[in-house]
This record gives structure tokens, C-alpha cells and sequence, in this order.
């Protein structure tokens, strides 16, 4: 709890124990605990199929039906697990906002650029204020928005319909906003930009990722999810410069870094969500496991969950 | 029923794509169901005149006699035996539905892939004339065909085939254009291939299985346009026995012998509900993207 | 690229369409006329069949054949139909003698009464079961939709008109064996007619709905707090009716096709019996004029669709052709 002027006030984003099972029996994510500050970002990052994206689309509710989650996921206090659909619209694009990996997918391809800045009015019944659309368009770094903001999402470049994707789902200054993957669909030079404009944009930010160094830049904070679980999580320089986890340590070293040398590859294919090991998930493809690996879960202490750096 | 799939099959193991349409189809629900039908209707068509009575024997003591142990769907007007009259129509109305798939399919490949391979006027003809073709609606032509050469099974079948195999031509012509920038259509360009060989060779395998599925999903409209213009009277011609023919007559004894509408009816329902189940099963296994819900 | 020049351009479209069908028109009325030529047997001698005359003489034979104008070249008797064709008046009935603008003249309303009320039974039945499906995909209701309208798809038109005569007139007592072709009598006969289309359009607009409900944008458009009605009708709606439209486009061909099998079925004194009985004793003329009747029609109704569906997606403007992988298969 923060707390100021003497009043207190919720973190922005407090997630406790979550728990989530698709109807096909995988279980994606498993007794997840985070929390975010204001002004904060946080990136969550992992491989594919490693239940991040489960996180961002379970902090909006936006989970299919028949979906089981199980702990709780507060947004400046407001429970969003079990929330009626009524709730959970009030919530959404006031209070957390979501920009997707590929705007030019992100976009109805029938309507205006312009109509989907608006919609962020539009969808809460509210109309647009006069200019404001233009007006965020331009906050985000667009040229000319009046004019280009009548064109299709087609007749833009991905770099620039990203941002006025974000310029959409921001226009209500939300406390939260969850990238998925925000930058993955677009050539690697625009990224930076990018996740620039959104961190501007953004309060507290939780940037969903696979790629360890492109957020190294961007977050305050970074937690590697390995098999539905966060593994380690530090502060950004701590987790690079100094990783503890063998699967944060495999991750740097599979990313390709200046002076550096090849980047080496993970060996082995993490396992299957609809999988539970009693033990540490990554200890199939760990070359530090020990029997203890196998047979007792690791838990999240000061920051990293292995038993080899229990051990050391 | 049977010719899609040979054509897939083949081409499959000539290593083209897609690979195991064939046992994909077999593990869709609706394909299955589809192809049970289908092979019990070919079975029928097969088999079934020898367990039958003669379907033009007429007799005229057990004219539109009701359905009996003798006689299971009854007799029609001029006393045959409906159930033989059903069977042979099976073999009347599949043979000449295949005939027009089988026509319209390879009319579809030669013409696509000659428009694709020769380019220039020659394609330009050809796709001017394939856009004429599908500009009109096709039941049309086939009406207005039919109805300048004559009613009969072959006129039906040539009319059928006019009116349909512009828009496989138009897939097998974009297909072996595509073909054209394909890693192993240029590896072999460029180890000398003759451009014969490669059309044969690398290019011909793929568009055959693409044309064949198309058709294979155009194949319920075949059995429904067939039925329809023999229901007209403008195909078979009497005494042979087709389902549609055989409905228009039992129609005129509706009022004494409605049981006698059961058998072409039904025989109609199920060879087409067996190509549109074929159909939507091909839909999902080639498109993943119609798979949801 | 500038709004004036997009502008401009929108306005070269239509004309360019318009001038499109046009050559497809000519096209179709070369294709229609050379049937004639390729028909087989002496014109003359099928002419005077046609009026009953058996065994014509050969002097029968010579006058009519001078009164077909058959000892002109063909181009000038091609562009003396045409130029017939185009003013409506495809000559005289070999059957009857009368001109054939007049006979259609009595049969046309019959079809039009028919094709509407179809029209309007299938789009009634249609919008509300792919709407139902797609919002119940999985479900019960959606599963018996399916299967009801497999069913419907699977069933001839032929088969179905049978059925309604047996059970709905010859048991029930509603609805007249020998129908008079006005509305009062339309219903059995289009209920016939729009079962094929009613079934098919709405599995199309279901598989449309599902596509465009699974989406992203409907998701972030959902991650922004817009309700399901909204989701609805601004994004899955619109995107959905691009490849309905280029189906519903072509089924008008289908039901121009489907009369004559409807009509007969239920004695309907429309043009599609007119056809079928002209095209029994050989009357080619009345077989032409229907085709291009129905070849103006489809024309007419693809033009509109295509029109109605780059407005909608300007994408198709670029691409030029419509969209909807579906439209293919009930293209045809």
C-alpha cells in the first residue's frame, strides 16, 4: 500500500495466487503473484506457450468461457476474478487498458483509423471531444493526423498504426496498460520507438514479451515466467546483469547480444501446460537439477524459485 | 464418389501438397458420415441391379400396387417394381454426375493450366472467355444448352459441363501461376528443366489436387442440377429410370400412392446431403481458418 | 495518396462497372445466339415442327427459310437479333407464331410475384438462423440449425415442392393444386423456391459471424469496455456481410434458375414453365430470350452487390474481386 497525502491507496495492479485452467484441461498459469505501482513497468516475459499472454487476458477478464481461475487480481483495488460483465466493462479502457501484438489484426479492417481512436469513447457511450482524437494521434508522434486519420488501417504502416493503436486504448489515461507482445509484429528498428510512445502514454505498464533484451530497455521491473509460473523477478539491471535462475541465464544467452559471441540455444522444448511435474517444471532441460528438483517444487524466494541457488 | 479422392491420394504421395487430405477427410465427423453415404450409394449403384427385380418390367395387374413383401416400395404406373427403379437410378444419376465431375475437372486442368503455361493472347482468351462464363448464372446456360440441343442424358451431361468448368479453370490457372515462384519449381528451372517437364512434373501434381477438391465441393450442385433438368424432363428420357424423372411421374399419382415419391426423394436427399457433408469436411481440413465452432 | 484523387476515383468506378457489364451482356447474347446456329437440324424444318407442321414440303421449307433470312450472312442476322434483343423483341415463337416480347409479357409477373415473395421467405428465415447459430456456436440451437439446414441445402427444390403439394394440399386442403400465379397463391410455391437459398445463406452468415467474432479487433474493441451490441452491430455485422453479399448476389441467379423447376412443380403460370414447355417442343427463341432475360437480371444484381460490398470494404477496391472464400462454392 503507497501511500499519499495520507490517504491510502491501492497498488495499481495486485495479483495473488492466480490460478487459470482452460476448459481443454491446460493449466496456463499457476499461483501467480505480481504487483505494480503507479508510474511503473513491469515486463513479463517468457517463450511461447509459457502462459504470459494468459496473465495479460486474465487481468482483463477477457478469459473464454469455461475458463477455471482460481486467486485474485485487484486493479486499484477492484477485484477482477469472478467480476459480473458489467463490472468488468466499467473496468476496461478506464481503468486497464490492452494493446494487442498486431495492430493491422487489432483493427476492423472496414473502419477508419479515426473510428478506432474514437472507439475508446465510443465504447464506453461516451462521444469523442472535439480534436482530442487528432489531438493523441499527434501526442503519439503522427504526422498530418487530421488527414491520415480518415484513411483505412491498410493504407498505414504498421509502426505508426501500433501507435495509434495505443492512442486508442489510452485515451482515458488508464491506471493499468497490458501489451501483448506490442512491438513483435513490427520491423525490430521501429520497436524502441515504439515502446517508447507506450510507455509515455501508459501509467503502470506490464509489457508482455518473449524478447529479454528489446524490455531490458523499457521495464523497471522484469519477472520470467517459465511453464505458468514466475520463476525469477528482480529489478531489471539486477535480472540482467546478474540472472540466478538457470532458465533467466539460458534466455540472455539465447538472445543475440553485441560482443557476446553466437547466442546459444536453448536445448529441449519446455513442457506441455496441460503437464503438471511435482517438481521444478524446468528441470528436464536444467543442467544444475539435482533429485530435489525433480521431486520438490521450488518456491519464489527473494526473488528467484530454484533449489541450485537455494543450494549455493 | 470415388474419384476425388484417388486423384488426392495420388497426388499426395507424389509428394505434393496438401499431404493426407485423404485421411484427414476420414477423421472429420461429417467427412466420415459423407463418405459412408457415398460408399453405400456407390455399393447400391454396384451391386443393387442384381438383387433387384427388372426396373422396366411393366405390368399391368399391379399398376401403383402399395409397398409389399413382393414389391417393398410399391409399383409405379405402369407396374415396375419402384425399389429396382430407385437402384437403377442410383447407377443412371451418379454414373452421369461423376461423368460431368470427371469432365469438368480435367476440362478445368488441361484449360488452366494451358492458359497459365502459354500466357500471352492465349491466355487472354481464355480467361476473357472463363470471366463470360461465370458472369452468367450457370443453371441458366445449362438450361438455355439443353434447350437448344434437345432434352436427353447426354445433352445434359454436355450442358452441365459447358456451364461449369470456367471456375476450376480460373483455380487451376491462378494455382499453376503460383507454382511459378515455388522453391522447388525454381530449383529445378534452374537445373534445366524443360518447361514441359516442370509442368508436368512439379507443377501439374498440385493443381490436379486443388482442382479436384474444388470439384469434389462442386459436386452436390452437379447431382442437383442433374436431377433437376431430368425432373424438368429435359434428361433421361422413359423408360430409363432416374430419381428426378421418377419424381415428376410419381407426382401425377400423389393422390393414390404417395409412398411412391418416398424412394427417388430420399435417394436424392442423400447423394447430395453426402457431397455437401464431403464438401464442408474438404472446407475444414484444406481451410484451417472455417475450422471454429 | 490524396482524398481529391481517391475521390476521383470512386467516380470512374461505377462507369467502369456499368461499361464491364455491358461486355459482359454483348458476350452472353454472341454465346446465346450462336447456340442457335449450332443447334442441330434445318432451322426451317424445326420452325414448322414446331408449329405442328409434320412433314413439311420442300416449298414450306423454302418460304421459311426466307422468312428466317437465312440466306443472309450470319453477322447480319446476329446484329439484326441484337439489335432486336436489345429493344426487347426476340421475334416470333416457333410454337405460336406470336411474338415472344408479348407471351412474356403475360408470364413475367407470375415469376416476379414468385422470385419476391422468395426472396423475402429466405431472407426472413436466413438473417435470424445465422444470426442464432453464431451466437449459440457449439450449443444446442446451433446444432440444430446446422443439421436443419443441411438438410435444407441437401434437398432439391423438386423434392420439397412434392412434398408440400402431398401434405399441405392434398391433406391438409390448403393452398390450390392449379395455382393462378397471383399472390395469394405464392406462398407454397416460394416457400419451395427460398428453401435452398434461406439454408445456405445462413450457414454463410453464420461461418461470416464466427470468423469476424473470433477476430482481435472484436477483442481489443471488447478490451475497450464495448458491450456486446456494439461488437455486434460496428464490427462482426459489417464484416460478416461482405462474403454474404457476394453469395446473396449470385443466388439471384439461383432463384432465376430455380423457377422453372418450381413453376412446374406447382403448374405456376410463370416464365420458368413458359421456358421448360418451350424448350420441350424446341421453341429456341423463347429459350433465348429467357436466358438473357435471366443473364440482364444476374448481371444487374452482381453489379449492385459488387457496388454495395467496395463500399463497405474498400480493401475489394484495391483487390478488385470480393473477398468471401465461400462465395465460390454457392457460386456455382
Amino acid at each position: 500500500m503507497n501511500e499519499t497525502n495520507g490517504v491510502v491507496t491501492a497498488p495499481v495492479l495486485s495479483v495473488d495466487g492466480l490460478d487459470v485452467t482452460y476448459a481443454n484441461g491446460a493449466r496456463a498459469v499457476r499461483e501467480l503473484s505480481l504487483a505494480l505501482g503507479d508510474g511503473e513497468c513491469l515486463a513479463l516475459v517468457g517463450e511461447s506457450g509459457c502462459g504470459k499472454t494468459t496473465v495479460a487476458r486474465a487481468l482483463l477478464g477477457l478469459l473464454p468461457r469455461r475458463t477455471r481461475v482460481a486467486g485474485s487480481v485487484r486493479i486499484r483495488g477492484t477485484e477482477v476474478v469472478g467480476a459480473s460483465s458489467r463490472r468488468l466493462r466499467r473496468l476496461r479502457g478506464t481503468d486497464v487498458a490492452y494493446v494487442a501484438q498486431d495492430p493491422y489484426a487489432a483493427c476492423d479492417p472496414l473502419r477508419t483509423v479515426a473510428h478506432h481512436v474514437e472507439e475508446g469513447w465510443r465504447a464506453k457511450g461516451q462521444r469523442p471531444p472535439d480534436g482530442q482524437v487528432t489531438a493523441r494521434l499527434a501526442e503519439l508522434g503522427i504526422e498530418d493526423a487530421q488527414h491520415r486519420s480518415r484513411l483505412r488501417p491498410h493504407q498505414w504502416s504498421g509502426g505508426m498504426l501500433q501507435r495509434a493503436t495505443i492512442a486508442g486504448a489510452t485515451v482515458h489515461g488508464p491506471a493499468l496498460t497490458v501489451a501483448d507482445e506490442a512491438t513483435s509484429a513490427l520491423d525490430a528498428d521501429l520497436s524502441d520507438g515504439v515502446l517508447a510512445a507506450l510507455r509515455a502514454a501508459s501509467n503502470a505498464l506490464l509489457l508482455v514479451s518473449h524478447d529479454l533484451a528489446l524490455v531490458a530497455k523499457h521495464a523497471d521491473r522484469i519477472a520470467v515466467m517459465y511453464h505458468g509460473r514466475v520463476v525469477e523477478t528482480g529489478r531489471t539491471g539486477d535480472v540482467i546483469g546478474a540472472p540466478r535462475h538457470p532458465y533467466t541465464r539460458a534466455l540472455l544467452l539465447a538472445a543475440p547480444r553485441p560482443g557476446a559471441g553466437l547466442p546459444r540455444e536453448l536445448p529441449g522444448t519446455p513442457p506441455s501446460l496441460a503437464d503438471s511435474l511435482p517438481g521444478c517444471s524446468f528441470a528436464p532441460r536444467c543442467a544444475h537439477s539435482g533429485d530435489q528438483c525433480r521431486e520438490l517444487l521450488p518456491l519464489l524466494a527473494d526473488g528467484v524459485a530454484c533449489h541450485a541457488v537455494e543450494r549455493s | 464418389m470415388t474419384a476425388a479422392p484417388v486423384l488426392v491420394a495420388r497426388s499426395a504421395r507424389a509428394g505434393s501438397q496438401p499431404v493426407g487430405v485423404w485421411a484427414s477427410l476420414l477423421r472429420h465427423p461429417s467427412g466420415r458420415a459423407g463418405l459412408a453415404i457415398a460408399a453405400l450409394l456407390a455399393l447400391v449403384a454396384l451391386v443393387g441391379p442384381w438383387l433387384t427385380a427388372d426396373p422396366n418390367q411393366t405390368s399391368y395387374d399391379t399398376q401403383l400396387a402399395p409397398p409389399s413383401a413382393e414389391h417393398l416400395l410399391g409399383t409405379d404406373q405402369a407396374g415396375r417394381d419402384q425399389l429396382a427403379r430407385v437402384v437403377a437410378g442410383a447407377q443412371a444419376t451418379l454414373g452421369a454426375a461423376l461423368t460431368v465431375f470427371v469432365l469438368v475437372g480435367v476440362i478445368g486442368v488441361v484449360v488452366g493450366m494451358v492458359a497459365a503455361l502459354a500466357g500471352g493472347w492465349v491466355d487472354s482468351v481464355i480467361s476473357r472467355i472463363v470471366d463470360l462464363l461465370l458472369g452468367m448464372p450457370s443453371l441458366v446456360l445449362a438450361l438455355a444448352i439443353v434447350g437448344t440441343l434437345g432434352p436427353s442424358l447426354r445433352n445434359v451431361i454436355i450442358a452441365l459441363t459447358v456451364s461449369g468448368w470456367a471456375y476450376l479453370a480460373r483455380l487451376a490457372r491462378s494455382h499453376a501461376l503460383g507454382a511459378h515462384d515455388r522453391p522447388d519449381v525454381i530449383a529445378a528451372r534452374m537445373a534445366g528443366v524443360g518447361r514441359v517437364r516442370i509442368a508436368v512434373g512439379h507443377v501439374l501434381p498440385g493443381v490436379t489436387v486443388q482442382v479436384a477438391i474444388a470439384a469434389t465441393m462442386e459436386l452436390s450442385a452437379i447431382i442437383l442440377g442433374l436431377s433437376a433438368l431430368s425432373f424438368l424432363g429435359l434428361g433421361v428420357q422413359p423408360p430409363t429410370a432416374e430419381w428426378g424423372q421418377m419424381l415428376a411421374e410419381s407426382r401425377f399419382a400423389l393422390t393414390q400412392m404417395p409412398t411412391l415419391a418416398l424412394g427417388p426423394g430420399l435417394a436424392v436427399m442423400l447423394a447430395v446431403g453426402a457431397a455437401v457433408l464431403i464438401s464442408e469436411a474438404l472446407r475444414d481440413v484444406v481451410d484451417p481458418a472455417w475450422r471454429r465452432g | 495518396m490524396s482524398v481529391t484523387r481517391r475521390r476521383r476515383r470512386r467516380l470512374g468506378r461505377v462507369p467502369r462497372r456499368i461499361l464491364h457489364m455491358l461486355v459482359t451482356l454483348w458476350a452472353a447474347s454472341l454465346l446465346v445466339w450462336s447456340l442457335l446456329a449450332l443447334a442441330p437440324g434445318d432451322p426451317a424444318r424445326r420452325v414448322l415442327n414446331g408449329r405442328g407442321v409434320v412433314d413439311p414440303t420442300d416449298g414450306q421449307l423454302a418460304a421459311e427459310r426466307l422468312a428466317l433470312g437465312l440466306d443472309r450472312p450470319a453477322w447480319e442476322r446476329y446484329l439484326d437479333w441484337l439489335g432486336g434483343a436489345a429493344r426487347g423483341d426476340f421475334g416470333q415463337s416457333w410454337r405460336t407464331g406470336r411474338p415472344i416480347s408479348d407471351e412474356l409479357a403475360v408470364y413475367l409477373p407470375a415469376t416476379i410475384n414468385l422470385t419476391l415473395a422468395a426472396l423475402v421467405i429466405a431472407l426472413a428465415v436466413a438473417l435470424p438462423l445465422g444470426l442464432l447459430g453464431a451466437a449459440t456456436a457449439g450449443r444446442w440451437p446451433d446444432a440444430v440449425i446446422r443439421v436443419v439446414t443441411l438438410v435444407m441445402v441437401s434437398t432439391p427444390a423438386f423434392v420439397i415442392g412434392v412434398v408440400l403439394l402431398y401434405v399441405v394440399v392434398l391433406r391438409w386442403g390448403a393452398g390450390n393444386v392449379v395455382a393462378d400465379g397471383t399472390w395469394s397463391n405464392a406462398w407454397l410455391p416460394a416457400i419451395t423456391l427460398a428453401a435452398w437459398p434461406a439454408a445456405s445463406w445462413a450457414r454463410i452468415l453464420r461461418a461470416g459471424l464466427l470468423e469476424s467474432m473470433s477476430a482481435t479487433y472484436l477483442h481489443v474493441s471488447e478490451a475497450r469496455g464495448a458491450g456486446r451490441l456494439r461488437l455486434l452491430v460496428t464490427h462482426a455485422l459489417p464484416n460478416a456481410s461482405v462474403p454474404f453479399l457476394a453469395v446473396f448476389g449470385v443466388s439471384v441467379g439461383w432463384l432465376l434458375a430455380g423457377a422453372p423447376v418450381v413453376e412446374t412443380v406447382f403448374t405456376w403460370p410463370g416464365i420458368g414453365r413458359y421456358t421448360v414447355e418451350s424448350i420441350i417442343a424446341r421453341d429456341v427463341p423463347v429459350v433465348q430470350a429467357f436466358t438473357m432475360l435471366a443473364v440482364l437480371l444476374f448481371v444487374l444484381s452482381s453489379l449492385a452487390v459488387d457496388l454495395l460490398s467496395t463500399t463497405i470494404d474498400p480493401r475489394l477496391r484495391e483487390r478488385g474481386r470480393p473477398a468471401g472464400s465461400m462465395a465460390g462454392e454457392a457460386a456455382r
